[in-house]
């Protein structure tokens, strides 16, 4: 990993490094990887619940990133909220591949999950984020719950079902009552911008 | 399907649970707008190292890739270049034989 990074890589703001690949520099893709991938990876172990597994999504989403910003050359408006929907969505690909497969890997105890933390007693406090946990604050704790299973664990309607003995149509009004209560500006023709 | 619904089901679909993306620049931008919106969840995430080789490894299905990628491409240019040469030796043989068939009538 050192050898592809150099000292003036290090300070590159995560903008500056999907310019960096756009433009097919592998020295940016290292210190974009060395910046993100533990977040990612995180996200990636969290749903998929198996080390190999997470690896490999992990790994077909840096050459998913390189292959989308070098073909296009564009960066995206918002570096980290697209990071992390690549990994997400490679994740859930993963996931539903190994479901439909009926693959049943020996997956890991809650316990060697990564755990939830405070951000805010990491990185101190965010607008987005606290304005987000504001909203979330307002939401029972069962369509809370909800929100956070199919986010982080990647359940879908029918696993939210089994989990709450409900239809799945009644999870459905639920999640969408969930997410009404999300949304940031009610009023914006954007929606939740 | 009314503004509202559609909202809420790029909404579903940010959050993994509708995989359907059907709906064009429209259903696009609400997505984008709600992948924004649900992005600091995953600062609640403790981060995890990857193992120490993944990025050596991500380089090798680079490299794989482009190796991948100029070989079609040097196989295209040797079919152009075989269907170049192929047309000049037809002009050639149908000038030769146009040139006999003048030169002997």
């Amino acid at each position: 990993m050192q050898a592809f990074l150099s000292q003036r890589d290090s300070g590159r703001s995560l903008s500056a490094l999907l310019s960096g690949v756009a433009d097919g520099e592998t020295r940016a893709l290292a210190q974009l990887y060395a910046q993100t991938s533990p977040m990612l990876y995180a996200i990636c172990l969290r749903m998929l619940r198996h080390q190999d597994l997470a690896a490999k999504t992990l790994r077909t989403t840096y050459v998913q990133i390189w292959n989308d910003l070098t073909a296009s050359g564009q960066t995206p408006e918002h570096p980290k909220s697209w990071l992390i929907t690549q990994a997400r969505n490679a994740a859930i690909t993963a996931l539903r591949r190994s479901d439909s497969a009926g693959l049943k890997p020996e997956l890991l105890d809650d316990d060697a999950l990564p755990a939830f933390v405070n951000p805010d007693k990491v990185d101190g406090g965010n607008p987005e984020r606290s304005a987000l946990m504001d909203r979330l604050a307002t939401l029972d704790d069962s369509a809370r719950e909800m929100l956070f299973l199919a986010y982080f664990d990647g359940y879908t309607r029918d696993d939210l079902a089994a989990r709450y003995d409900r239809p799945a149509t009644t999870i459905k009004t639920w999640l969408r009552d969930a997410l009404t209560h999300l949304r940031a500006d009610k009023t914006s023709p954007g929606g939740a911008e | 399907m009314t503004e509202e619904e559609r909202i809420l089901a790029a909404g579903e679909r940010a959050l993994g649970l509708d995989r359907r993306d059907i709906e064009g620049p429209e259903g696009d931008r609400h997505r984008s707008a709600w992948d924004r919106q649900i992005a600091p969840l995953a600062d609640f995430l403790s981060a995890v190292e990857p193992p120490a080789d993944l990025f050596t490894e991500i380089m090798a299905d680079l490299h794989a890739e482009q190796a991948r990628l100029v070989t079609e491409a040097d196989a295209r240019t040797r079919s152009w270049r075989s269907a170049a040469i192929l047309a000049v030796l037809l002009a050639v043989g149908l000038g030769v034989f146009l040139l006999a068939e003048t030169g002997g009538g």
